[in-house]
């Protein structure tokens, strides 16, 4: 092996520990261990700790950086960048979705909202009758998942301002609507999770899951980009990457080999399956495919009293009265979005006067989300992940008619919600909003167009690209999280879903992950 | 005949061959130029004065709060940009060259000048036009230099007391933020 920068090895490097890649390595390096574990998010970050309980040496590769609560500035214009992908601007190929997801040790986990759901049963049976996904019992997984990171109920008695204003309007409506719960423990509810939490009340897998790992010898190895898994016929023998400077936009540091009996690809929905796409493993043509998002639409309200929509926990109220529309329709949940500047000002269309115009409402606005529930319906298919020819990811995500039908009625939905909690109006992110004082003003929405670059989406919840199933010419990913056609070779992400799920993603894969540690041990 | 020439440029392809388009620059009258603040990373000083002059449209300032040019919010896009791909530098460089190309502008807005060059008003209309374009190409080149200036603009804390935001609770913070003047 040769030898790290100034050729003095860091303990945590021989011994296990946080270690930063670009500090440390300052020529090429070659590493070995039992599993090496591509991405620290979610899914990397469980499986990684129960591996190094189990007594496996593991190395988790990581192409972000290490934030921890005192490296934060709590500045959007800091946290962006360095925090999520492509420094906060990932959006779909034809900009239409703007896609918010993660880039750090812990990934998405160090900037989500804390949201924590069990997989419903609808989406289990669903899964179990469309996927093959027989008898897939994550009970036991949720419940050691929740006591690790406290998920617990956050009482509606502090919500913020925003999230009682959709508890108010859901009640008004007579619409089903509850508390939700989170993973948090010490929670300041002072609303920054999106950009990393200040007190280590979040309990993201950095302080969680990744110090398990580290403390049972786990190396946590960060700012290395993972490009390609190196194999030898069916069987994967390491992977190789190379250094990836913070304020670089490439990886184009020294090399990284990793040397390993066994590869897990757990770099999330997007990441995770162009890893597989760069290194000729596509799945027979299924990688990449079926990617889902959640696409999420956004009404904002305007009320007479302050809602200061930039404090207080993202996200503890929501709704699930739309998630069934039928058997031919696309469902949605219903949830508050923290409105802190930068981020407001994305989901805006205007420019000049009526953006200036529409930012200074800010503290007396709340904003309201639907995330559409895709994958479900036949025909579904969802999006896909690519490699173009200069090497960045693209995702295409294509919106249907089943999809803009649910944007409109989602619309109505939320506007309803915001003049029943006693909005003064309610505005949608159309290129020509639709501003309604009453009731019966909602009507106007159904004039407007809905899909791409009509209105704002959003995605905060990347999922499949790597399906999990029973049928090898659907899913490229087996019920024990082995790519198919490879021995050692497995997948420990969002990207296995088949479908959407219905409500935030998290704890599913926190769960898929839990159960999926024996089975990759197996391997071993 | 209009509805002629829209239909010949609606295609992807066109679209595409459209923003390279830009890249070269077909304006026989010369970009305002503007200095940045810092050395140039990533865009041609004819993109960042386009860049800056968008971005005193999109931002204009008043009311309490600055406009774009005083905080050089095109001299901080230009420095994210050195921080990711370089395809995307060229992307906006292309983009860039669409808005201030004046054949381009004559074609679809009846505007001779370069972005640069016309009078505020102008450079609105040409801003709106994108904005609401049946063109999804259009559209798209909007939402990025949009995306870009109104989110380099609003994290500033140059621009947080204007929209009523105080900042994050006393106590929370370990660090200052690194604000860029």
């Amino acid at each position: 092996m040769t030898s790290p920068r100034g050729g003095v090895m860091p303990q945590a490097l021989a011994q296990g520990g946080f270690v930063d890649g670009h500090a440390v390595f300052a020529s090429a390096v070659e590493l070995a261990c039992d599993v090496v574990v591509v991405g620290s998010g979610a899914g990397g970050a469980v499986l990684a700790a129960g591996l190094a309980r189990a007594g496996h040496d593991v190395i988790v590769l990581e192409e972000g950086g290490r934030y921890r609560a005192q490296d934060l500035t709590l500045h959007e214009g800091d946290a962006y960048p360095a925090m999520y992908q492509e420094r906060g601007t990932r959006a779909t190929a034809d900009l239409a979705i703007t896609i918010m997801q993660g880039r750090a040790v812990g990934g998405s986990t160090m900037v989500n909202w804390t949201t924590c759901f069990r997989t419903p049963d609808r989406i289990l049976a669903h899964w179990a009758a469309e996927h093959g996904l027989d008898g897939l019992d994550l009970g036991p997984h949720f419940d050691a998942v929740e006591a690790r990171l406290s998920i617990a109920e956050w009482p509606a008695a502090i919500a913020n301002a925003n999230n009682r204003a959709l508890l108010r309007g859901c009640e008004a409506l007579g619409w089903e609507v509850r508390p939700l719960r989170r993973n948090v423990n010490g929670c300041a509810n002072s609303g920054y999770c999106g950009i990393g939490c200040p007190v280590d009340g979040k309990q993201a897998m950095g302080i969680t899951y990744l110090q398990d790992a580290v403390d049972a010898g786990a190396r946590v190895i960060s700012r290395v980009q993972v490009l390609n898994v190196e194999r030898r016929g069916a069987t994967a023998t390491g992977v190789v990457g190379r250094v990836m400077a913070p304020d670089a936009g490439q990886a184009l540091g020294p090399e990284v080999r990793v040397r390993a009996r066994v590869v897990v690809s757990s770099g999330g929905a997007i990441n995770g399956p162009a890893l597989l796409l760069r290194s000729g493993l596509d799945g027979g043509g299924r990688v990449g495919t079926r990617t889902f998002l959640h696409p999420v639409v956004a009404v904002v309200g305007r009320y007479a009293d302050r809602v200061e929509p930039f404090y207080g926990a993202p996200q503890s109220i929501g709704s699930h009265v739309h998630i069934d529309r039928g058997p031919d329709r696309v469902g949605y949940f219903m949830e508050a979005a923290p409105l802190q500047p930068m981020l407001a000002s994305v989901a805006a269309s205007q420019f000049g006067v009526d953006l200036r115009t529409f930012m200074q409402e800010l503290p007396h606005f709340a904003g309201f989300l639907a995330l559409c529930v895709d994958g479900l319906l036949p025909g579904d298919e969802g999006g896909t992940v690519s490699l173009r020819s200069d090497g960045r990811v693209a995702v295409d995500y294509p919106i249907g008619p089943t999809l803009t039908e649910a944007f409109a009625d989602a619309h109505a939905s939320l506007a309803r919600i915001h003049l029943a909690a006693g909005a003064e109006w309610a505005a949608s992110l159309h290129v020509d909003p639709v501003v309604m004082r009453a009731p019966e003003h909602v009507a106007r929405l159904a004039d407007r167009p809905y899909g791409a670059h009509e209105h704002g989406i959003f995605t905060a919840h990347q999922m499949g690209g790597c399906a999990m199933g029973a049928d090898p010419a659907r899913h490229p990913v087996g019920l024990d999280h082995r790519l198919r056609g490879m021995d050692n070779l497995f997948v420990v992400d969002g990207s296995v879903l088949p479908t959407a799920l219905g409500v935030n993603p998290s704890e599913t894969i926190y769960g898929l992950a839990h159960r999926a540690v024996p089975l990759v041990a197996e391997a071993l | 005949m209009a509805w002629t020439r829209r239909r010949l440029i609606q295609g992807t392809l066109a679209g595409a061959g459209l923003l390279a388009l830009g890249g070269v620059g077909l304006s026989w009258q010369p970009t305002v130029m503007r200095t940045p603040s810092a050395p140039l990373r990533v865009l041609s000083p004819r993109s960042y004065s386009v860049l800056a002059a968008a971005a005193d449209r999109i931002c204009p300032g008043g009311n309490g709060l600055p406009a774009a040019g005083d905080l050089d919010i095109a001299g901080q896009i230009d420095a994210l940009l050195a921080t990711m791909h370089p395809g995307v530098g060229t992307e906006l460089g292309q983009v860039l060259g669409l808005l201030e190309n004046a054949a381009a502008g004559l074609l679809f807005d009846g505007n001779p000048r370069p972005f640069s060059g016309s009078a505020p008003a102008v450079q609105d209309a040409v801003l709106e036009g994108w904005r609401t374009s049946r063109l999804s190409v259009r559209r798209q080149a909007y939402k990025a230099l949009r995306g870009l200036v109104a989110s380099a603009y609003y994290a500033s804390l140059a621009t947080w007391a204007g929209v009523g935001y105080p900042g994050p609770p006393p106590g929370l913070l370990h660090r200052p933020p690194a604000e860029v003047p």
